[in-house]
């Protein structure tokens, strides 16, 4: 048996930075089952007269403004990292953090709008199913931006310690890669809903 | 222990050979573990269970299709108020059709086939320490458990287990008071799925990321054996369709618990009338379904098909007939297996086009599965073979996939389909292409693999006993379901012997409940020699088959981190069988060999003194073969 050198991987494509990608393959599916159904009944409505069109809230519209700026601050963690600048790490990645929380309030801010224009969850009438749809899209996300934050709390632990420098890539790289996935996501589906 | 040479892909595993020392507590050993091997065995022995209570199930409602009207003390005694006067309450005998086809089709075939030999083989094979991510390993196999336990404790449910059918369908399944089983059994079905889903996606992804990161030096795609190839395309099957049933799932759970109408429109309930529901489409959620249950389909097949190859070519002791032509049709069905949901559909009232647009797309898939079977059957031909139980189960799946595919081709023919749909022959043609090839791929590769599981070997006469009723059971039961379908029986149906036109179908069903018994019974043979060898077994030695494949280059002790040294280069492909210029019939993959042989094409030493030895010019060499073509010349 030989017991020669294993494996010329490049490093920077680890197995762990593989996995998030792969992750963010099998959201990508569940949005594309939500949107697809979301077409799908928005045919059969309009053609029944049962599809109620309306204004997303305004909140939605801020919290992407929101996640584009925690996306910035995310790539200066990053490049920080980087630079082995490792003392800006931290607090850059509590400022996305931040973003991440502000974001998740002006959704939530954004659903309360909604109820109180009487597009609820659960419909009465078969037109509100669009507001059930929105619901469903802006729930989905939300939940996903919750993993975000607890990945970005573990983040602003290990680079507390300074676990995260030029050396140690990795998982700054899952951080900055998943968060700039949900942002993008976000854009899309928010346009997604507005030209639907 | 050397293992400074591997590069940083590898340094966290080989912390796991460097304390290898250290034995791990009991909990972490045989529990918790987060050793692939070891989940490997709790995905096969949780399988195994679920199989077992699955095919108890089967032959519970087989009997009552066989003797309807008859009574059976034991059925009381087994099922309590379920069957009252020793007859199975209707609504039990569609929980039980329900139960049976979802433990089998996810939490056997894909959680317990998959599940077991994705993490027995693939760091073997590819000559890693174990799985990218050993944590998320050992997850997916607790959520693969407690999905196990939720779905089973729909059994204690006052009102039944699901009963809408493996595919719940809404509105029954989305409707609380729809039929007993469309109540609590439904919800825990939801959420049973729900977490298998999470498992198969936590599986998946480390089964891709663990083939193509994390492959031992030399062990380049083309040399991969079949069934990581097949294991490969499974995951990312899985990783694109699991996701889309999980949004279906959750717009069910919706519509039964939150009020939406996703799937509801125009209900009318006896008993309580009209509901509010409206707008919904349930055809939407068959649409989402058939996303996922088509490529469940391949996700179920491909990894029998995988070790199949691999059987074969090993107890054929000959190169797989077209390594390329095999990997090219596991890559054209597994494209193929996401544009064809649509044939399970053809009569939802879809638009005549798009039903030929998906008739056309299906018939292609019998395209790479003809070629899969041509092959296995090329590399059978003059084999010098060996008739293990495993290499009779593989043998056993070609003979069922080219019988149940051939009734494929009728079922993808949207004409022929309307007229098959939701009967018998349905029933036959899946049970064939999908649940019988799938589990003889499984016993294949469990009395194949078991050796390098637990270092001890199976007994060989109970096994070919073991194919043999089984092999012959499986056709008794479901080759005459072709001609119940063909004369119009419909499936799922309670009791035939209050339809006097089916009457005549009475012995039939009478014949293939015996024949089920049978095979039935003929699982306890499998089951006392599995058992049997674990701790009882003869012992193994390290490559029993005289295999080529790496993971046979591990010590029949297991190891944290597999290899005790460092992990094997890779010279050539799995399948150098019976090369002329070696004394040996096999090649290992690992061993350092007499420079690099051409794959599959025969001795490169051959190829060599042809080309040498010819002296002629090739325009020579061109018109002369029309000579010897036309026999005008001697060879």
């Amino acid at each position: 048996m030989s017991t020669s050198t294993v494996n010329n991987t490049p490093k920077e494509f680890s197995p762990k930075t593989f996995i998030i990608w792969l992750f963010i393959v099998a959201s990508t599916m569940l949005f594309l089952a939500f949107c697809s159904a979301y077409f799908v009944h928005q045919g059969d409505g309009v053609r029944n007269n049962a599809w109620l069109k309306f204004d997303l809230p305004f909140e939605f519209w801020i919290s992407a403004g929101i996640v584009i700026v925690s996306s910035i601050f995310m790539q200066m963690a990053y490049r920080a990292a980087l630079r082995d600048d490792i003392y800006k790490v931290p607090s850059l990645l509590t400022v996305t953090l931040i973003c991440g929380i502000a974001f998740c309030i002006s959704q939530y801010y954004g659903w309360l709008n909604l109820m109180d224009r009487g597009l609820f969850f659960s419909n009465k009438e078969p037109a509100e199913i669009s507001a059930s749809f929105v619901y469903v899209i802006s729930a989905a996300h939300f939940a996903h931006i919750i993993g975000g934050l607890v990945l970005l709390t573990v983040g602003i632990i290990r680079a507390s310690r300074l676990q995260i420098h030029k050396k140690n890539m990795v998982f700054i790289n899952i951080c900055k890669t998943y968060w700039h996935f949900l942002g993008i996501l976000w854009i899309l589906l928010l346009l997604f809903l507005y030209f639907a | 222990m050397s293992t400074e040479t591997l590069t940083a892909t590898h340094t966290h595993h080989d912390e796991h050979a460097h304390h290898e020392h250290h034995e791990p507590s009991f909990i972490r050993k045989y529990v918790f573990s987060t050793d692939h091997k070891m989940i490997s065995k709790q995905f096969l022995i949780t399988g195994i269970i679920m199989g077992c209570l699955g095919m108890l199930m089967s032959l519970l409602f087989r009997i009552q299709l066989a003797w309807p009207d008859e009574s059976f003390g034991f059925l009381e005694t087994l099922l309590g108020r379920w069957a009252k006067d020793g007859k199975i309450d209707p609504n039990y005998y569609m929980a039980l059709v329900t139960i049976h086809g979802t433990i089998m089709v996810f939490y056997v075939l894909t959680a317990g086939l998959s599940g077991t030999f994705s993490n027995l083989l693939i760091p073997l094979q590819v000559g890693a320490r174990d799985m990218a991510s050993p944590f998320m390993n050992m997850l997916s196999y607790w959520f693969f458990f407690l999905s196990s336990v939720v779905l089973l404790s729909s059994f204690a449910v006052e009102t039944g287990p699901a009963s809408s059918g493996w595919t719940v369908y809404p509105p029954l399944s989305a409707l609380q008071k729809a039929m007993p089983g469309s109540g609590l059994g439904t919800t825990l079905w939801l959420v049973a799925i729900i977490l298998f889903i999470v498992s198969a996606l936590l599986g998946g992804i480390n089964y891709i990321v663990t083939v193509l990161n994390m492959r031992t030096k030399g062990m380049s795609m083309n040399r991969l054996p079949l069934t990581i190839w097949a294991f490969l395309l499974t995951a990312v099957l899985g990783l694109l369709s699991f996701p889309v049933l999980l949004g279906a799932g959750l717009f069910l759970i919706f519509d039964r618990s939150f009020g939406t109408s996703f799937y509801l429109s125009d209900i009318y309930l006896n008993g309580i009338g009209a509901l509010t529901n409206s707008g919904g489409s349930p055809i939407m959620y068959q649409h989402l379904f058939w996303f996922l249950g088509h490529p469940e389909v391949y996700i179920i097949l491909l990894p029998a098909l995988g070790i199949t190859s691999e059987v074969i070519a090993t107890n054929a002791r000959k190169p797989i007939f077209g390594y390329s032509a095999m990997v090219i049709s596991l890559l054209s069905i597994a494209v193929l297996s996401f544009i064809v949901w649509g044939h399970h559909m053809f009569i939802t009232g879809m638009n005549p086009f798009l039903g030929t647009v998906f008739m056309y797309v299906t018939l292609i898939i019998a395209v790479p599965s003809a070629v899969k079977t041509f092959n296995y059957l090329a590399t059978l031909w003059k084999g010098n073979i060996r008739f293990t139980p495993a290499m009779l189960f593989a043998i056993g799946l070609v003979s069922f996939f080219i019988s149940g595919g051939l009734t494929g081709i009728y079922l993808g023919n949207a004409a022929l389909d309307v007229q098959l749909h939701d009967s018998y022959f349905v029933v036959a043609h899946f049970h064939l292409v999908m649940g019988s090839a799938a589990i003889f791929g499984m016993f294949s590769g469990i009395y194949h693999w078991f050796p390098k599981m637990f270092g001890r070997m199976m007994n060989s006469t109970l096994g070919s006993l073991h194919f043999w009723l089984t092999f012959a059971s499986a056709y008794m039961v479901f080759f005459p379901m072709h001609f119940m379908g063909l004369a119009g029986v419909p499936r799922r149906y309670y009791q035939f012997s209050l339809i006097p036109e089916f009457g005549i179908w009475m012995n039939v069903n009478i014949f293939i409940t015996v024949a089920a018994i049978l095979g039935g019974a003929a699982q306890i043979l499998f089951l006392y020699n599995f058992f049997r060898s674990i701790f009882k077994g003869k012992p193994a030695t390290q490559n029993p088959w005289e295999s080529n494949t790496i993971e046979w280059s591990t010590p029949v002790k297991h190891l944290h981190g597999n290899w005790p040294g460092a992990i094997p280069t890779v010279y050539r492909g799995p399948h150098e069988y019976s090369r002329p210029d070696r004394e040996l019939d096999y090649f290992p993959q690992h061993e350092v060999g007499n420079g690099e042989p051409v794959h599959y094409e025969g001795p490169a030493e051959v190829q060599k003194t042809y080309a040498t030895d010819n002296k002629e010019s090739a325009s020579k060499v061109f018109f002369s073969s029309f000579a010897h073509l036309f026999m005008l010349r001697k060879a």
